[in-house]
Order: structure tokens, then C-alpha cells, then sequence
């Protein structure tokens, strides 16, 4: 074995072994710290060699680094990928071929820009899929806060700019959806820091919200409320913050109570629930969730298992009857005009993707956070707009992969986030929690 | 003495994870700390250490966290999870079992062994 002096030659025969560069500074970080300890200790007794010596209780480097490098490699995730790539494509497929017939109306969607779209979303997915998330963990408040900005910044031109206003509305609208990952970011740099750091990764939703809110939408917003709850139930489980547990879900339940009131009183008469339920009885009320619902459910009825549903259900052809019906309500389409069988295809198979997702869950905490939140966003759109397409009518989601051109390329580039995670996982490793960091420490 | 150092070696999961039942640890602590307990008999070397502590990582049995120490340096800790208890309880068991074996064999057999 040749003769190795410093630390940094030891560090660099260890690195020349581990193929993976990205997992260098990881994995050689703690030899570092171990050495110099050593070093310090000899150095104590009196040695005045304390480095050489330090350097030779390690041991070989190159059966380390050999050892290291079988340990930490990417892990690919092309069968992911893959599936996200054929869901897309049927996505834009069917976007395109169920709106032709409206051509040259707003409601068809363009060949070109669809097939533009789903290049810029597999770039985008690629660009996720291979993205070094490792900055990002390090810096989570400084993402927050440039998110925050970002989703403020475009509110801001919306409501100055003259021209353009809609680019910039539509440009606000798709990047607060990516809000639960920096949530999960957030939650991430209050680790360790009790009782403070639990009520600052609290407090650190309601901005985020009131920007989603700024967007007028509130089906973000609520999509956002709900993976934050979700992520600060998975935090406190995993013991992030070092706080009582019992505690702190009785103030998150407490919290959930009075947002669940605010939110009724805000959306909740019972006018409006009663629609959700019963839109059929405010088919010519002033308000459009009856009509949205009531048409929808009128065609849902006329659908058939397979192939198109029985015509005359309404006064005029299905594209003029039902709102929104190459947008939000494009799995009411679907059914009506391909059945009820290809929607099941459909759901199922995204909601497989997610599964799939899930069952490669990262063994590290910072990548569990970061999956969850990419999975409860998926999640929480395709339930809820399955059921806005069933005829509860609520609130608007567009199903992922599926509805629009601008929110496929964001839902690719959720999922290569999410991939990244699961190809990095061996070296997303947690960063500093701060002295206060384990009671178990002694 | 030395110990022979396959014996080390295949307790070495083990003897990790006992260390870090009562207490996260850092790797330099965890070196010193079983060289403190074995009474100097196990030297582990910390090439074979890190190797190992990814491993039981990335097997769910431990999990690490990097924090400043006392000293204002930062480290990073080893904290052993529910999964990482469960198997060192069967670890120990096996262990158990294992050298209470050998010693009947060495005193001879079951009907002298004092157990």
C-alpha cells in the first residue's frame, strides 16, 4: 500500500475509486471530520506527526472507496420515466384527437403546440430527472424565499402591466403549484430547532397560501393546505422538530379546525354545498356550479361502457352543452365519447405511476419529504378532479398529464423532481440541524 | 490481546448498532467508544466503518443527521430506528443462542454445561 501523508491525499485515493463525482463531497466529508478528530487527539498526546498518523489508523483508502463506490451509485429510474414519457403522450394524443372536431374554435388544441409541449416537457422532466438537488437542500429558506418572491414578482406584473396580463396570471397560476415541494424545502430547514422551529415551518405555509390565493385559485391553495398538513404530520412522526408529539398534532388539529371553519365561511353556504351534491336544483341559478354540474352528469348518463354515449341528451351537441369540456372537464369528455372503460384506463394508470413512485420510497428523510409532497400533489388532483368530472363540482383541477399543454410540462417537471430524488437517494443526506439538533446526545 | 478479527467482523452490525441503543453517535465517537467497552480488544478501523453505517442507512436500521458539536465542529450523527432496535434484539438473541452453544461445546457438551 503506498505511503499516504496528508488527509487530502487519503480523501483523493478514496475519490479516485467512487465513480459517481456527485457523491464525493458527501461521502468524503466525514472521513474528514473523523481524521481530523484523530489528528487533534495525537496531536493532544503530544505527537508530532499527529496528521501521518491520523492518516494511517484509516487504513487503505482503496478498498474504502471500492467498498464506498458499490455503495453509492444513481439509481435509474428509466422504467419511471418511461411511463411518465407514454402517460404524456397519450395525454397530449387525447387532447389533441378529442378536440379536433372543434376545430378552429379555442377549444381544439393545436398539433403543434401540443407536440411542442411534450418536447419542453420531456426536456423539462430530463432537467428534473437530473438536477443535483443537493444545493437546494442546503439552502431551503433561500429557495423559499426566491419561490415567494417569484409567485409575488408575477402578481405584481399582472397587475401593472398593461399588456400581456394574461401570461402573466397563467405563469402564476402553474408556479405556485410547485409550492408543496417548497413547503417540504421549508419544513426541511427548521429540523432540530424544537418548539421555534415547528411554529416557523407553520407560519411558513401562510405565505405561500396567500400567494396561491393571489393567483385566484383556490384549488391550489388547497391542494398546498392539505400536503402541508400531510408534511407536518410526517415530520413530527419522524421526530424533526424534537418536540411532544401528542402535542403538536392537538395544535395542527386545532389549526385544521379553525382552517376548515375560515374555509367554510368563506366558500361554505349551504347553497353552494348543496350544488355540489345537487347541482340539478341550481341548473338556472345565478351561479355556474349547478350548470357545470348538472351538464356534466347529464352527459356521464348518456355514456356508455365503451364508445360514444347516446346522442340527444341535451338540446345542443355535447361540445356546446358542457363547459369547459376540452379543459378541466376533459375526463367527462372521455367517457362520453370513448366510454367509461377508457377512463378507467386512464385513472388507473396514472394513479399506478404513483404507486410506483411510492413503492421506490427513499430511504432518506429530506427525499422521503420531497417525493411525499410531489405525490400528495398528483394525488390530491386526481381525486379531486375525478370528482369534479363526475359532477361534484367545487373547485377546478385539471387531471395530471392530461389537461392542457402548460400543465403538462409542470406536472413533468414535478415528476422529474421527484425522480432526481429517487436516482440521487444514496446522497441526499440530511445537513445541519443546529446544535439542539437530539436529546439522544450526550 | 487481539481479537481475531473475523470474529469482529461478522458482529460487526451488531456491535454498531448496540452503540448507538442508548446514545446518537459519530462515527470517531463510535471507534473509541467500542475500543473503550471491548477494554482495547476491538480496534475497528474507520475505512471499515463508514462503509458498513451506509449500508445499515440504506437499510432503514439507522438514519444520520449533521449537527455542531459541543466543540463547534460539525459531525454527523448515527440515531438507531425502531427497525435498526428490532434487529439488533434478534441480533443479540442469535448471539445469544450462538454462544451459549459454543460454551457447552468448549465445557463438554449439554450435560456439563453450566448455562
Amino acid at each position: 500500500m503506498p505511503k499516504y501523508e496528508t488527509i487530502q491525499d487519503y480523501l483523493r485515493a478514496v475519490e479516485e475509486q467512487i465513480r459517481w463525482k456527485r457523491a464525493w463531497p458527501v461521502l468524503c466529508r466525514e472521513l474528514r471530520q473523523h481524521m481530523e478528530d484523530q489528528r487533534d487527539d495525537f496531536a493532544a498526546q503530544g505527537f508530532a506527526d499527529a496528521e501521518q498518523m491520523a492518516v494511517a489508523e484509516m487504513g487503505d483508502p482503496v478498498p474504502v472507496g471500492v467498498e464506498l463506490d458499490r455503495l453509492h451509485r444513481p439509481k435509474p429510474q428509466r422504467g419511471l420515466l418511461a411511463m411518465t414519457v407514454v402517460l404524456a403522450l397519450a395525454g397530449g394524443f387525447l387532447r389533441v384527437w378529442l378536440t379536433y372536431s372543434a376545430r378552429p374554435s379555442l377549444d381544439a388544441f393545436s398539433q403543434k403546440k401540443t407536440v411542442l409541449a411534450l418536447v419542453l416537457g420531456i426536456v423539462v422532466l430530463l432537467g428534473g430527472y437530473f438536477l443535483d438537488l443537493s444545493p437546494l437542500l442546503r439552502r431551503p429558506k433561500t429557495v423559499y424565499t426566491v419561490a415567494l418572491a417569484a409567485g409575488i414578482f408575477l402578481y405584481m406584473l399582472w397587475l401593472i402591466s398593461p399588456v400581456g396580463k394574461m401570461q402573466y396570471f397563467v405563469l402564476l397560476r402553474h408556479i405556485v403549484q410547485f409550492y408543496p415541494v417548497v413547503y417540504a424545502l421549508w419544513l426541511y430547514g427548521w429540523r432540530g430547532k424544537g418548539w421555534a422551529g415547528f411554529l416557523g415551518a407553520v407560519a411558513g405555509g401562510i405565505p405561500l397560501t396567500l400567494v396561491s390565493l393571489l393567483g385566484l385559485s383556490a384549488g391550489n391553495a388547497l391542494i398546498l393546505l392539505l400536503s402541508g398538513f400531510i408534511l407536518l404530520l410526517f415530520a413530527i412522526w419522524k421526530d424533526w422538530f424534537r418536540v411532544s408529539k401528542p402535542a403538536a398534532i392537538a395544535f395542527l388539529a386545532g389549526l385544521a379546525v379553525t382552517l376548515v371553519s375560515l374555509i367554510l365561511l368563506r366558500y361554505g353556504s349551504s347553497q353552494r354545498i348543496e350544488a355540489v351534491f345537487h347541482p340539478e336544483k341550481f341548473m338556472s341559478a345565478s351561479g355556474y356550479l349547478g350548470y357545470q354540474g348538472t351538464t356534466v352528469r347529464q352527459a356521464l348518463a348518456a355514456s356508455r361502457w365503451f364508445g360514444e354515449g347516446a346522442a340527444g341528451f341535451a338540446p345542443y351537441p355535447f361540445e356546446q352543452y358542457v363547459p369547459e369540456w376540452s379543459r378541466d372537464f376533459l375526463l367527462t369528455t372521455i367517457v362520453y365519447k370513448l366510454g367509461w372503460l377508457p377512463f378507467m384506463l386512464v385513472v388507473l394508470a396514472m394513479t399506478g405511476l404513483l404507486v410506483w413512485v411510492v413503492c421506490r420510497w427513499s430511504r432518506h428523510q429530506a427525499g422521503q419529504m420531497l417525493v411525499l409532497s410531489v405525490v400528495m400533489i398528483f394525488s390530491c388532483r386526481i381525486v379531486c378532479s375525478v370528482a369534479l368530472n363526475l359532477g361534484f363540482v367545487l373547485f377546478s383541477f385539471g387531471f395530471p398529464l392530461l389537461t392542457g399543454n402548460l400543465q403538462s410540462i409542470v406536472d413533468m417537471g414535478l415528476l422529474g423532481l421527484a425522480l432526481s430524488v429517487l436516482r440521487n437517494g444514496s446522497i441526499l443526506r440530511e445537513s445541519s440541524m443546529g446544535p439542539e439538533a437530539s436529546p439522544h446526545i450526550l | 490481546m487481539e481479537m481475531d478479527k473475523s470474529l469482529i467482523s461478522r458482529s460487526m452490525v451488531m456491535l454498531v448498532l448496540k452503540l448507538l441503543e442508548d446514545r446518537d453517535m459519530y462515527g470517531y465517537q463510535m471507534v473509541n467508544e467500542l475500543r473503550r467497552r471491548s477494554d482495547d480488544s476491538f480496534h475497528l478501523k474507520a475505512g471499515s466503518l463508514y462503509p458498513l453505517l451506509y449500508s445499515l442507512e440504506e437499510k432503514g436500521y439507522v438514519t444520520s443527521f449533521e449537527t455542531v458539536s459541543d466543540d463547534n465542529r460539525a459531525r454527523r450523527y448515527y440515531h438507531l430506528t425502531k427497525t435498526g432496535g428490532k434487529v439488533l434484539r434478534e441480533k443479540e438473541s442469535a448471539w445469544e443462542n450462538y454462544a451459549n452453544a459454543v460454551r457447552r461445546v468448549l465445557r463438554g457438551g449439554a450435560c456439563c454445561a453450566e448455562v
